[in-house]
């Protein structure tokens, strides 16, 4: 049962989180309902449209600051095209807990920063148009 | 003690014994109280007030005497007892119904639930002043005189969902009142864990949900001084809250029924009445003993982990806490897989949870059903918790 939540991979990145840190960019800050968790995500996106860098803030569960971890290391030299197609799935698999996706209360925290993440994008590409 | 009352406690999770100590969320329910809804659909069931054969009559005379238990359950008249479907139901009948006007100010403790928070908020909407009291870290109420003076109703709680705090509402009634100001009390944690006397306390109104003193779910209790309900429009309008209606005009059943409109849920509210022969049989006093020795026991066996923090000093069977470093939904998620049933995030008190400084906490509250071996299960799993996430 643990195990289809915590992967070793989750409890390494909750102890040791990647990106964890603030930059100029565009923001977006989301929160859970259920929960409170808050997690904002900027990208640094150079005139080309290819994320240079990339951080995240916010304290939440393992699941929530793993998954942040892991989606901002994967975005850095993406194009924003890319990062808006990126889903949540494949996220789940390279998280190690593919069966995620049948808990409906866990897979939230999952989604959190990949929404927000999104979001940020999106926001930048309403911007260049 | 009285484990075996409770068949839902028999069930097992993954292979593992429930342990469960979420009953500030929910409580469980005794077989008489399952038994009762069955009762009532085998034997009663009819649509109140809404016939005069054999069944509705008997319907009725279920319904008229819960309503005079729960009126002896808290020392009121009996017409100054609402049905409503829950806790926040009733709030909101007096948030949305009293005839307060535009400018009034109302006082709302920070330490509230959302229930007794959110409604009073939106007062904001219709221009009247909402301001807030605070708390100390222990929750005790920091109640200042001045700010009383000129509002029209204090909203507090009786027994903290999260801090596990028991406000001295006698006291803050007393001191409110002496400038003309109400008090709304929200009992729905205090409710069949202390005793309520609301001739004692004095409180204008008090409202408590019966899922959480063994009931089933949809039903709630306003309790409010009858000549303050005589000024509180009802909410929902239709059949059964009349007393005449014509194209000219409708006027309203009297106080306490115009406030229950539509088909009541009788079953639910039989089902309280079950619960508080229930709650007397053992006896509040007694209920009350066994929880706080259990808080107590708790409280030193949490000494006993390293890195976990309390909220609070003052707790009568609810306790907060978090493991350092590691967030309360994982620890909520471990002690889950181990079968023990906690709460962890914002306990529907944000404003109070940022008060403190925190984000989410994790929660055990403890019942009549709990016992130390149920602590000592938590204790070694919050150890082993540690462990999991490597701290």
């Amino acid at each position: 049962m643990m195990d289809e939540i915590y992967s070793d991979l989750i409890l390494d990145l909750n102890k040791n989180p990647m990106n964890k840190k603030k930059i100029v960019g565009f923001s977006y800050r989301d929160k859970n309902p259920l929960c409170g968790d808050e997690l904002e995500i900027s990208l640094e996106i150079d005139k080309t449209g290819v994320v240079r860098d990339v951080g995240f803030q916010g304290e939440g569960c393992a699941i929530s600051q793993a998954a942040a971890s892991l989606i901002t290391e994967q975005v850095k030299n993406k194009k924003v095209e890319e990062v808006v197609k990126m889903d949540i799935e494949t996220v789940l698999k390279e998280l190690g807990v593919p069966n995620l996706k049948n808990n409906p209360v866990r897979i939230k925290c999952a989604m959190l920063p990949l929404k927000a993440m999104k979001m940020a994008a999106f926001i930048y590409m309403a911007k260049k148009k | 003690m009285n484990k075996q009352d409770f068949p839902l406690l028999n069930r097992k999770l993954n292979g593992k014994s429930l342990t469960y100590l979420n009953s500030a969320a929910t409580t469980q329910k005794p077989k008489v109280v399952i038994d009762s809804a069955k009762e009532f659909y085998e034997k009663y069931n009819a649509n109140l007030h809404r016939g005069s054969d054999y069944l509705s009559n008997e319907t009725e005379k279920i319904y008229d005497s819960s309503r005079r238990k729960v009126a002896n359950f808290l020392n009121s008249g009996v017409d100054e007892i609402v049905f409503t479907k829950s806790c926040t139901e009733a709030i909101n009948l007096v948030v949305r119904g009293f005839n307060f006007s535009k400018n009034d100010k109302i006082l709302v403790a920070i330490s509230n639930h959302h229930s007794n928070f959110v409604p009073w908020k939106m007062l904001e909407r219709r221009g009247l002043k909402i301001e807030f009291i605070n708390v100390d870290k222990n929750g005790s109420l920091l109640l200042d005189e001045n700010k009383i003076k000129g509002a029209r109703l204090l909203a507090i709680t009786h027994l903290s969902n999260v801090l596990g705090n028991v406000l001295d509402v006698r006291k803050i009634c007393s001191i409110a009142h002496k400038h003309n100001c109400l008090v709304l009390v929200d009992c729905a944690q205090s409710a069949g864990k202390i005793k309520i006397d609301v001739k004692d306390l004095d409180c204008d109104f008090l409202a408590f949900s019966g899922h959480k003193m063994f009931s089933l779910n949809g039903v709630g209790v306003l309790y409010g001084k009858k000549k303050l309900l005589e000024n509180v429009q009802p909410l929902i309008y239709g059949g059964d809250m009349i007393k005449d209606v014509s194209l000219k005009g409708v006027s309203f059943a009297e106080v306490p029924r115009r406030f229950e409109g539509g088909t009541a849920d009788v079953a639910s509210v039989y089902s309280l009445s079950k619960a508080i022969d229930y709650i007397d049989k053992l006896g509040v006093e007694k209920i009350n003993k066994h929880i706080q020795d259990l808080t107590g026991y708790c409280l030193n066996k949490f000494g006993e982990i390293k890195n976990l923090e309390v909220y609070g000093a003052n707790q009568d069977s609810v306790i907060s806490f978090n493991l350092k470093e590691i967030h309360g939904h994982d620890v909520a998620e471990y002690l889950a897989s181990k079968g023990i049933s906690v709460r962890s995030g914002h306990m529907c008190c944000q404003p109070l949870i940022s008060h403190l400084g925190l984000n989410s906490v994790v929660r055990v509250s403890f019942h009549i059903y709990n016992d130390k071996k149920d602590i000592d299960i938590l204790v070694k799993e919050l150890k082993n918790c540690q462990g999991f996430f490597k701290i």
